[in-house]
Order: structure tokens, then C-alpha cells, then sequence
């Protein structure tokens, strides 16, 4: 049965006053005199007014102490005890009290304990974050590193592909003179080909000259052999003179000793006999310079006629040459169709390729745009990098400051005892 | 033929012929015929100047290669033959070549040779002819033929 605690003072007040009140008649009783006992009358109601008193105000006080004490250790961080007070048939607000501050004490434990684990997980989440936010911090510089280096490379390469893309235009020149040259050398070797057939046709005229040529010196071999016929016809004409000289002059000589040996007799004759040996000599002159002649004549047509065998032998040569010339000819008409061939193909092929570098111009020309871009785009990413840098390490303070509010709430939380040792 | 030079017995003459491409000359007085060498029978171990012996108008006549006879050397080969009077001797003489009959009167100059069978050396405007002196020939001619005397 709940009593509030001012009920309770005022029966606590009228049992004592009922004491004090009655204490003088249970005194009288005793028989003591009535002087004594009025005087013990008096101490025995002080008395016992005073213990009555001691009494409520112990049971009154004891629990508030109880909990005064208990107050003192939690505004002090203990949180491990538990506000229990001397149980009572007779409730009262003492003990509402108590159970309400044992109920938060209670509750004060559970969210302190949950503080503490939620504040332990902060600053190991604190750490890790920190730690975290340090490697993304040297990652981040890796890349920025790594960010300037594709960025150079990427000026080197924009660099390169420009000096490429004015290789390709000389190159796109160098073929175009290619095909000029191409078209040229096909023109050329067309002419060639007419010169070659003109030249042939030219040796094989030679060749039908020589024929013609053969034919006839054939002609002049048999003229020489009648000549020559004659000519050894008229020398043994001439040899029969010389021989009738000869003999003449010896007979000249024989009249001459036989004029000689009839003295003076023959000395008319001896001169005739003179006379008809120097006509006999002049004879044997005449038939020898005859024979000279066409000894001469002889050896001169024979020369003549070995000259002309000769130049027959080197026309025949020759006409060897003019036939390995004719298809010496019409080899070359042969090659030089196939070097036109060639350089048509040549030139064709040159066209070709240059509307194939005229794309690979263009071709170059964007790649270098994209590489110029890349460069551009290359800078940007370096600078938001450096930016992204800038804030991982704002990241990385922010997170070191947060470790240690979370040390410093650990630090506060400790404070407080939620279990026993 | 115009004006003959003046002839006399007393003006010699002499018959120019060559040997070996050289000049000789025999007194035209001793020679009988000259002609084309003829068919020359051979004879029998005699000395290699004797060519052999030839039938001139009935008369044997002994034949010797003069050039041989007087020791010349050369490869001309004798083409005619010089026959001798028989008076003289029955000898002829191959020679190479029969020149001309030369005067004593166009001799320019005379001069004695210290040649065994040369009698003289004859200048001629023609040029030199070596003059034989026939009787030491025909001396020798016999000598080589005559076997070695007994004493």
C-alpha cells in the first residue's frame, strides 16, 4: 500500500506527540512520587519523543542518502552500481525515485556502451578511412605522375605526328614526280619502240642489199676468172715473144761470132747481127715488161679479188650482225613494249597511290587534330588530377581530424565504468 | 743500125756472159756457138764440174759447169751454154745468163787481175767484166781429169 511520504510525516509526527502525550500517565502508574514522576514523566516523553523522532528521520533519511550516494557515483562516471533501497511493505515517492533512477541508470549504461562501441567503430572506421584516404592520396600522386607523362607523351606524339603528316606530303610529292617520271619513261619507251621497228625494218632492207650484193659479187668472181683466163693467155703470148727474143738474141750472137770469125768479110753482117740482137733484146724487154705487167695485173686483180673476198667475208660477218642486229631489234621492240607496259602499270599504280597518301594526308591530318585534343584533354586530366589531388589530401586532414574526435569522444566515453573491473 | 764503128781483125771482142750473178767475159775469137742449154749426157766418174759430154754438129764435146770450175757458190742455175772452137778445144762451158758482145774499143779502162784464171779486169760503161784466161781454165779443166802422174 503506497502512503506519500507527507502522510508519512504527519503519522510519524502524531505517534510521537501520542508518545510524549501518553508518557507521563505510564510513569504515574509506576508509583513513583508524583514529583518524580512528573519530573521522569517529562524524560521519559523527551526521551522517548526524542528516539521516536531518531527513528522516522533515520527511516526517512537512510533511503535519500542511499540515493544521494548513488547520484554522487554516477555524476562521477560510475554507472555500474544499482540504486537499490530497503524495500518497503509501504512504498512511497523514496522509492519511485529510486526506481526511476536506477531506470536511468540503466539506460545511461546502454547508451554509454553503445557511445563506447559506436565511438570505438568510429575511430577504427576513422583509421581505416585515414589510411585508405593516404593510399588513394599515393595513388592519386602515382597518377598525377603518370597523368604528366601521357601528357608529354602526348605533346611528343602530336609533335611526331606532325613531322609524319609533312613526311606524307613530301612522300605524296615524291610519288606524284614518280608517276610524272613513269609517264615520261612510257612515253619514251613508245618512241623507242617506233625506232626499233624502224630499225629493224632498216636491217632486214640491209640484209636484201647484201643478198643483192652476193648475187653480183658472185658476177664479179666469175668476171675476174675470165679475166684473169685472158690475162694468162696474153702472158703465154708474151712468154712466146720473149722466148722468140731470146733465141733471136742468141742467134744475133752466134751470127755476130761467125761475122767475127770471117773478118773483114763479115764485119757488114756483124753489125746487122748487133742490130738484130738489140732488137731481139728490145723484144725480150718488151715481152718481159709485158710479162711484168700482167704479173702486175695478176697480182693486182688478185688483190683486188681477195679484197673484194675479204669484204665479202666481213659483209657475210656483217650480215651475221645485221641478222643477230635484226633480232637484237626485235628483242628491244620486245623489252621496250614490256618496259612501257611496265611503266604504264607504274604510272597507274603511282596514281593510285597518290590519291591512297592524299587520304593518308587527311588521315594524318585528323590524327593529329586527335592528337593535339588528346594533349589538351591530356592537360585538363592532369589538372583535375592535380585538383583531385589537392582534395584527397583535404580528405586526408579531414579524416586525421576526425580520428581524433574520435579518440577524443573515446577518451570522454571512457569515463564512464559500465561493467564491473 | 746508122754508122758502124770501124772493124778490124786487129779489134778483139769479147763475149759477156755471167756466172753467179757476175760478170765474166771470153774472147769472142775462141767461142764457137751459144745456145740453150741442151739435153747433157751424163758421164761416169768424172769430177763433179764436168756435167757431162753433148753432141754439137757430130763433135762430142766434154760439158763443165764453169761456175763450179771456178770454185763461185750460189743457187743461180746455169741456163745457157758457151761452146768453144774446136780449134781452141772440144769444151763447153754452162753459164748462167749470155749478156752481149762487147768491143775492145769500148773498153774504158784495162787492168791485170791477180785472179788465177782471170787474164784481166775490163771496164765497161756497162759496168766491170772479169776477162777468163781460157788457157788456164782449159789447163785446169784437164788437169782435174787426168789421173795423177807417175814419176
Amino acid at each position: 500500500m503506497r502512503i506519500p511520504i507527507g502522510h508519512k510525516f504527519i503519522i510519524g509526527f502524531i505517534v510521537v506527540v501520542a508518545a510524549v502525550a501518553f508518557s507521563p500517565g505510564a510513569v504515574a502508574r509506576l508509583g513513583y512520587s508524583p514529583e518524580l514522576s512528573g519530573v521522569l514523566g517529562y524524560v521519559v516523553a523527551m526521551t522517548t519523543g526524542l528516539i521516536l523522532g531518531w527513528l522516522f528521520s533515520k527511516g526517512f533519511t537512510a533511503n535519500i542518502e542511499k540515493l544521494a550516494d548513488s547520484a554522487k557515483s554516477i555524476s562521477r562516471g560510475d554507472l555500474t552500481g544499482e540504486v537499490t533501497i530497503r524495500p518497503s511493505r509501504i512504498p512511497d515517492e523514496i522509492h519511485e525515485l529510486a526506481y526511476l533512477i536506477d531506470l536511468m541508470l540503466q539506460n545511461l549504461r546502454e547508451l554509454v556502451r553503445h557511445i563506447k562501441k559506436t565511438s570505438g567503430q568510429l575511430t577504427e572506421s576513422a583509421r581505416e578511412i585515414n589510411a585508405t584516404a593516404q593510399e588513394i592520396n599515393a595513388s592519386t600522386e602515382e597518377v598525377a605522375q603518370a597523368i604528366g607523362q601521357i601528357s608529354r607523351g602526348a605533346e611528343t606524339q602530336a609533335r611526331l605526328v606532325d613531322k609524319g603528316s609533312k613526311t606524307i606530303r613530301e612522300m605524296a610529292i615524291s610519288i606524284e614526280l614518280v608517276a610524272a617520271r613513269a609517264r615520261e619513261t612510257a612515253k619514251t619507251a613508245r618512241e623507242t619502240s617506233l625506232t626499233a621497228q624502224h630499225g629493224g625494218a632498216l636491217a632486214n632492207d640491209s640484209l636484201e642489199r647484201m643478198k643483192e650484193f652476193f648475187e653480183k659479187q658472185e658476177q664479179i668472181g666469175q668476171q675476174f676468172d675470165t679475166f684473169n683466163g685472158k690475162l694468162q693467155k696474153v702472158g703465154k703470148v708474151a712468154d712466146c715473144i720473149g722466148d722468140i727474143a731470146r733465141q733471136t738474141n742468141l742467134l744475133a750472137i752466134n751470127a755476130s761470132i761467125e761475122a767475127a770469125r770471117a773478118g773483114e768479110y763479115g764485119k757488114g753482117f756483124a753489125v746487122v747481127a748487133e742490130e738484130v740482137r738489140k732488137l731481139a733484146d728490145g723484144s725480150s724487154q718488151s715481152a718481159a715488161d709485158i710479162g711484168e705487167m700482167i704479173e702486175d695485173l695478176r697480182v693486182e686483180s688478185r688483190k683486188v679479188h681477195e679484197v673484194i673476198l675479204e669484204s665479202s667475208h666481213s659483209i657475210k660477218e656483217g650480215k651475221k650482225n645485221i641478222d643477230v642486229t635484226a633480232s637484237a631489234f626485235q628483242e628491244i621492240l620486245k623489252t621496250v613494249l614490256d618496259t612501257e607496259r611496265k611503266a604504264s602499270s607504274i604510272a597507274d599504280l603511282s596514281l593510285m597511290q597518290k590519291e591512297g597518301s592524299a587520304r593518308m594526308v587527311l588521315a594524318v591530318d585528323d590524327i593529329a587534330k586527335v592528337a593535339d585534343d588528346n594533349a589538351a584533354s591530356t592537360v585538363q586530366v592532369s589538372a583535375a588530377t592535380g585538383e583531385q589531388l589537392a582534395a584527397m589530401q583535404n580528405m586526408a586532414i579531414a579524416t586525421r581530424e576526425l580520428t581524433q574526435l574520435a579518440d577524443e569522444l573515446m577518451v570522454v566515453v571512457e569515463r564512464f565504468q559500465i561493467d564491473n573491473g | 743500125m746508122g754508122e758502124a764503128p770501124a772493124m778490124t781483125d786487129n779489134i778483139g771482142k769479147f763475149l759477156v756472159f755471167s756466172l753467179q750473178g757476175q760478170r765474166y767475159g771470153l774472147d769472142l775469137a775462141k767461142v764457137a756457138e751459144v745456145g740453150d742449154s741442151p739435153r747433157i749426157s751424163a758421164i761416169p766418174l768424172v769430177p763433179a764440174c764436168y756435167s757431162g759430154a753433148l753432141n754439137f754438129n757430130g763433135d762430142i764435146v766434154a760439158v763443165i759447169d764453169l761456175a763450179l770450175l771456178l770454185g763461185l757458190t750460189g743457187n743461180e742455175r746455169p741456163g745457157k751454154i758457151v761452146v768453144l772452137h774446136r780449134e781452141v778445144s772440144s769444151l763447153a762451158f754452162l753459164v748462167e745468163m749470155v749478156i752481149r758482145i762487147a768491143a775492145e774499143n769500148e773498153l774504158t779502162h784495162r787492168m791485170p787481175s791477180d785472179n788465177a784464171f782471170a787474164a784481166a779486169t775490163l771496164w765497161l760503161p756497162d759496168g766491170d767484166v772479169t776477162l777468163l784466161d781460157l788457157e788456164a781454165i782449159i789447163h785446169e779443166a784437164e788437169n782435174i781429169i787426168k789421173p795423177p802422174k807417175i814419176t
